[in-house]
């Protein structure tokens, strides 16, 4: 059924200007019948204002959209919905407290009596779109309460019950680990095969690879090429997104174990009642730890333990030998350990604040004169950062949340930098940004552990884990169940391991 | 079974706190059963009730109104010289002296008046979920604006002055009692029935939750959010407006200086009724218990004589209370 398909949505010359920025310049894009789309560009490309646009969201301000070739103009979502094309956005915007049903049904709830909302009915039918891709969801459980993999799950049959001819996926591997990665493939693949033209969008190659039957790399705002899957290879893939050449392999190559391991942070039977168990590992100095695991195995949790943020039921930590007593991050900070936390815009940056306050919030004690903040240092200390970090910035006084996801990302590792810490915690630093400062990141980590630091990188990509740890932790149901070298980590074993199968 | 028994606590833990200030008024003081008792706790509660009904719908979609107590004095004023046969509005001082029972001629016919006051709170709520919908400021900043300004227009009318004379017809509404039910009990309760109905069992309903939850993903989901951001002003408005008629009738004059504080009452007591102030999350079943445990604990202190002053920071306490013991049963349940 490879692209074979007749043009489920046609959008020829698409063209979107923001003041003084024109996001989409004379974009063509087409989704056929039974094929999967790939998008693919970096951040900033146009990828969202793309699907906002096929998605009703936001109004075009040139060009033409046909749908199954009659000409259309979208005035809202629903407008688009309601022809047929349905957007499973990345930060799934969903409304918790309401129930599955609901959410699936919201303002198309069926009613008896022609007037009050049918509960039972609701139900029902979510029941039967959620076992049509073998969901295990009560539609009655509220949203909220879900992981996000099952709300990934919940969006899909809410397209499914809209009838959607066009379903266009927002980078959905963001937030979903390996094996539910691979239950969506099996989903999209079976869409496909019913005739549905899918939209996916994504940052990680090899799912391109793996899914697509054609790919669409938008640069700056423009279309570079459209290319069948089978007729390209990765470098030419990477030469389109990003312009230039980069060599993948080397993804590969951190500052390499100490000639004598001296250990820094000893972590001895940490436990957190329902999501931490006996967790025991050393951090040696200039190390790379990684840490592997499926989505809920408790990587995070393990992060926010360390630093003080939750509360740990037993264990203890020892840096440099000295038993740490940590109840807040503040304390945490003080002794030498920070964390650059998952969730980046809400968790990691101040996206309403400036680059120079983001980036010297945590050493303002320093960069005082007399009694007062020094305005004065604080732009020097952020200046010096943001060279030295490459943060790609019109002023230090731009707001962090006009920023791409790489330089939000470098700005929390600038706020860290200037500390003299010992420990570096990364939950996630490479989610959601793309290829070229993926690299650039991994860069700076790498650089912090050539100086001696300590650095436990938490990361969903096997091939970053493998490229950048010196030894991975990988993590099961709240448990380390293995600690690997690097030499012999492989992909298998960590997938082995984060599944629970001990002995791989 | 453990889980079970936190789950119970977390759901109906309002109910049980009800249920232990009922238990420990009556064990407090003996008059606290008696038809009297009850009938005036519940005619109290009723007032509050009808402005926290409206309230729970602001609330609800994510925003607040602090205006309803406003509204309560301007639509009494207002009601009461419809009822003088005039339009009172900058008339020279002496007029409003009280000077015995004065002639009534009303400008407008018995239901048109009643109909055209609670208009007018209805578009005072409109304005205010309008400009803030438009301009997108916070609703608090904009209600406090309106509540500010509607209590001046309430005051100048008149110049402060009360106007006596309401006649039956509308004591009835705060008096009656058919089947020894107080009128305004069956107003609150029956207005109430209708709004969980309302906001449970129809779309409309259903999509001010979903925008109260989050803006962007009811826009996402189909739903144009204009309405739904407004017209929940519109509802508080309108039960102000009804709540100044009922207080007309009960004090037999229109007093455009009562109602000032209520707002608190109100919103206190959908807080307590277990509404999140973000919104998105509540009920209008929540808000009735709220107004009853509040109309409880203002009615047990009466019962033992403690006076006004003290009154008030036991309220501030007790109310304190209420929320933490609520929020620890919620918390037990979510663990």
């Amino acid at each position: 059924m490879n692209g074979a398909g007749q043009a489920l949505l046609e959008a020829r010359g698409i063209t979107k200007i923001y003041p003084g920025v024109v996001a989409l310049d004379g974009v063509d894009f087409q989704v056929n019948a039974g094929e999967v789309h790939c998008l693919a560009g970096e951040n900033g490309a146009g990828k969202s204002t793309l699907i906002e646009i096929l998605g009703g969201s936001y109004p075009k301000d040139g060009g033409t959209i046909r749908v199954a070739g009659r000409e259309v103009e979208f005035s809202s979502p629903r407008h688009a919905q309601e022809m047929g094309i349905a957007v499973l956005h990345q930060e799934l915007p969903v409304l918790p407290h309401l129930s599955v049903a609901e959410n699936i049904f919201l303002s198309r709830q069926p009613l008896r009596g022609g007037r009050l909302v049918s509960y039972v009915e609701m139900n029902r039918q979510a029941r039967r779109w959620l076992e049509v891709i073998r969901a295990d969801v009560d539609p009655r459980a509220l949203l909220g309460d879900l992981p996000i993999s099952r709300q990934q799950l919940v969006s899909i049959a809410k397209a499914l019950s809209l009838e959607a001819r066009v379903i266009i996926f927002d980078e959905p591997s963001a937030v979903l680990a390996t094996a539910e990665l691979r239950r969506l493939f099996e989903i999209i693949n079976s869409l496909k095969a019913e005739g549905r033209g899918i939209v996916y969008i994504s940052h990680r190659l090899e799912e391109i690879f793996e899914i697509g039957d054609r790919v669409t790399v938008l640069r700056n705002g423009k279309r570079v090429g459209t290319e069948q899957i089978a007729n390209i290879d990765r470098g030419t893939l990477i030469k389109m997104l990003v312009g230039r050449e980069i060599d993948e392999s080397q993804i590969g190559g951190g500052a390499g174990p100490a000639e004598r391991p001296e250990p820094v942070l000893e972590v001895r039977g940490l436990a957190r009642k329902g999501v931490l168990q006996d967790i025991h590992f050393t951090l040696n100095r200039g190390e790379i730890l990684g840490v592997y695991g499926l989505v809920g195995a408790g990587r995070t949790e393990l992060a926010r333990a360390l630093i003080g943020a939750d509360r740990v039921d037993a264990g203890e930590i020892l840096l440099e030998g000295r038993r740490l007593k940590i109840t807040s991050p503040r304390e945490a900070i003080r002794s030498g350990l920070c964390l650059s936390p998952e969730d980046r815009k809400t968790q990691g940056v101040f996206l309403e604040k400036t680059v120079q306050d983001n980036i010297c919030l945590p050493s303002l004690k320093s960069l005082k004169s007399g009694l007062f903040v020094s305005y004065l240092k604080i732009a020097r200390y952020a200046a010096d950062f943001v060279s030295k970090l490459r943060i790609v910035t019109p002023s230090l006084r731009q707001h962090v949340k006009y920023l791409s996801g790489g330089n939000q990302q470098k700005v929390v590792l600038a706020k860290w930098l200037g500390m003299k810490l010992k420990v570096f915690i990364f939950d996630e630093p490479t989610r959601g940004i793309d290829v070229g400062a993926k690299e650039e990141i991994r860069g700076l980590i790498r650089g912090l552990a050539r100086e001696g630091k300590s650095v436990i990188m938490i990361s969903s990509e096997i091939p970053e884990i493998l490229g950048i740890s010196d030894r991975v932790a990988v993590m099961h149901e709240g448990r380390i169940e293995a600690i690997l070298p690097r030499r012999e980590a492989t992909r298998e074993k960590l997938m082995a391991y984060s599944m629970g199968a001990k002995g791989a | 079974m453990k889980l079970k028994t936190n789950q119970i606590l977390g759901d109906y833990g309002l109910f049980l706190v009800l249920l232990l200030l009922v238990i420990v008024s009556a064990i407090l003081s003996p008059l606290f059963f008696s038809y009297i008792n009850l009938a005036n706790l519940l005619t109290q509660a009723s007032f509050t009730g009808l402005l926290a009904l409206g309230m729970t719908f602001v609330i609800l979609m994510g925003g607040i109104d602090l205006s309803v107590g406003s509204v309560v004095g301007f639509s009494s004023i207002l009601y009461a010289s419809i009822l003088h046969g005039a339009f009172f509005t900058f008339m020279p001082k002496e007029i409003f002296i009280y000077q015995g029972a004065p002639k009534l001629t009303p400008i407008l016919p018995l239901p048109l008046d009643i109909l055209f006051v609670l208009a007018v709170g209805a578009v005072i709520g409109l304005a205010s979920g309008f400009l803030s919908y438009r301009f997108r400021i916070h609703s608090f900043i904009i209600t406090l604006c309106v509540m500010i300004f509607t209590r001046g227009l309430a005051i100048s009318y008149t110049r402060g002055q009360p106007l006596f004379g309401v006649p039956d017809p509308v004591s009835f509404l705060a008096y009656g009692m058919p089947a020894k039910i107080p009128m305004p009990t069956i107003i609150w309760l029956g207005a109430s029935l209708l709004s969980l109905l309302f906001l449970r069992y129809t779309r409309f309903g259903r999509g001010i939750y979903a925008v109260g939850g989050g803006e962007e993903a009811a826009r996402l989901s189909g739903i144009q959010p204009a309405w739904y951001r407004i017209s929940p002003y519109v509802a508080s408005g309108f039960f102000s407006a009804l709540v100044g008629i009922m207080m007309s009738g009960r004090m037999g004059c229109g007093d455009p200086k009562i109602g000032q504080g209520w707002e608190l009452d109100a919103i206190a007591a959908v807080v307590i009724g277990g509404t999140s102030l973000s919104g998105g999350k509540g009920s209008v079943g929540g808000t009735v218990v709220g107004v009853l445990i509040m109309g409880l604990i203002i009615n047990i202190m009466n019962l033992l004589a403690i006076e006004a002053y003290p009154q008030q920071m036991a309220k501030g306490i007790i109310i304190i209370a209420a929320l933490a013991l609520h929020s620890a049963l919620s918390k037990r349940r979510s663990r």
